[in-house]
């Protein structure tokens, strides 16, 4: 098992919030290709396997030293490909069927289904103390606030 | 590709909520999952086998029911996919995994939702739009819920 340890946990809150403002960087970007009719697959397709291709560099060190660890950790990462394929499919779908303004509050919610779930299985690993579950809960009606506020 | 609105009838309006709730059991799953992989090997090596099983299979989706998009796409698209892999898949689900790994599930998804934050962040300060009392209260909240999760760790 490779538990990261607390000592990691202020770098992995800037690690998230890096990664939000990435997110939210290439949501500005894509909003931009959409708008010359490319079909979102097409491009979920594209920017994946191109990534893939950029992220080797980066990962092959560690992909080397990996190589002994358990099938499982393999098997699991596998599963993540498809399954973020089809939320992202399940996202442009609710765009099409819904309006922002349904959609986008709704899809914030995402982090408590993840936080049940690691309550439900991951208890050992994962700190459910009262703080940090009113923080989750705060962080998170605040984003389903300010997506709200985004398309009013 | 009309929204239901458009389309007439809240069937679709119900539709676009049950797709709301498949894309929130997608995202849910799929850190919970990488929280599980990331327990075996590096968050780099989850992403670059999580990338490439994506690229895979949304190859063999596009192959299937969207040849004729392929042919048509410019050398000014390709180069925005790879501005969007860069940012996306390098930068972003990168460090994404690396903080469910680092920070946890409990901790690290409910900041990692705050990308609207950002957006609107990014609107303000480059599109000159509007800061709403909706906007500031939903930040405020975000802050707060932050500060609650950081001194958790603080006192741990």
């Amino acid at each position: 098992m490779r538990d990261a340890g607390t000592k990691m946990v202020p770098l992995g809150i800037v690690a998230a919030l890096s990664a939000a403002a990435f997110y939210a960087a290439t949501s500005v970007m894509v909003r931009i290709v959409m708008k010359t009719d490319v079909h979102p697959f097409v491009m979920v397709a594209f920017t994946s396997a191109l990534g893939a291709a950029l992220l080797l560099p980066v990962a092959a060190r560690g992909l080397k030293e990996d190589r002994k660890a358990p099938l499982r950790g393999f098997a699991w990462a596998a599963l993540t490909g498809p399954l973020t394929l089809a939320a992202v499919g399940f996202f442009y779908s609710a765009l099409q069927h819904s309006p922002v303004v349904v959609v986008n509050p709704l899809v914030a919610t995402y982090p408590l289904g993840s936080i049940l779930l690691a309550r439900l299985f991951l208890s050992r690993h994962e700190s459910f103390s009262p703080s940090v579950v009113i923080g989750a809960l705060l962080v998170v009606g605040g984003s389903v606030l300010v997506s709200i506020a985004a398309v009013n | 590709m009309l929204p239901a609105s458009r389309r007439g009838g809240s069937s679709g309006d119900m539709l676009g909520v049950v797709y709301s709730l498949l894309t929130v059991a997608g995202f849910a799953f799929t850190y919970f999952i990488v929280r599980l992989a990331t327990q075996h090997i590096r968050a780099s090596t989850v992403t670059l086998i999580s990338a490439t099983v994506s690229g895979i299979v949304g190859f063999a989706i596009v192959a299937i029911f969207l040849r004729e998009q392929l042919l048509g796409i410019t050398l000014v698209a390709f180069g925005w996919f790879l501005l969007v892999a860069f940012t996306q898949v390098l930068l972003a689900r990168y460090l994404s995994y690396t903080s469910v790994h680092w920070a946890g599930i409990t901790r690290a998804t409910p900041i990692l939702s705050t990308t609207p934050l950002f957006a609107m962040i990014l609107g303000v300060v480059f599109l000159d739009e509007r800061v709403t009392p909706l906007l500031l209260i939903g930040t405020l909240a975000i802050t707060a819920g932050i500060i609650l999760i950081v001194r958790q760790q603080g006192r741990a």
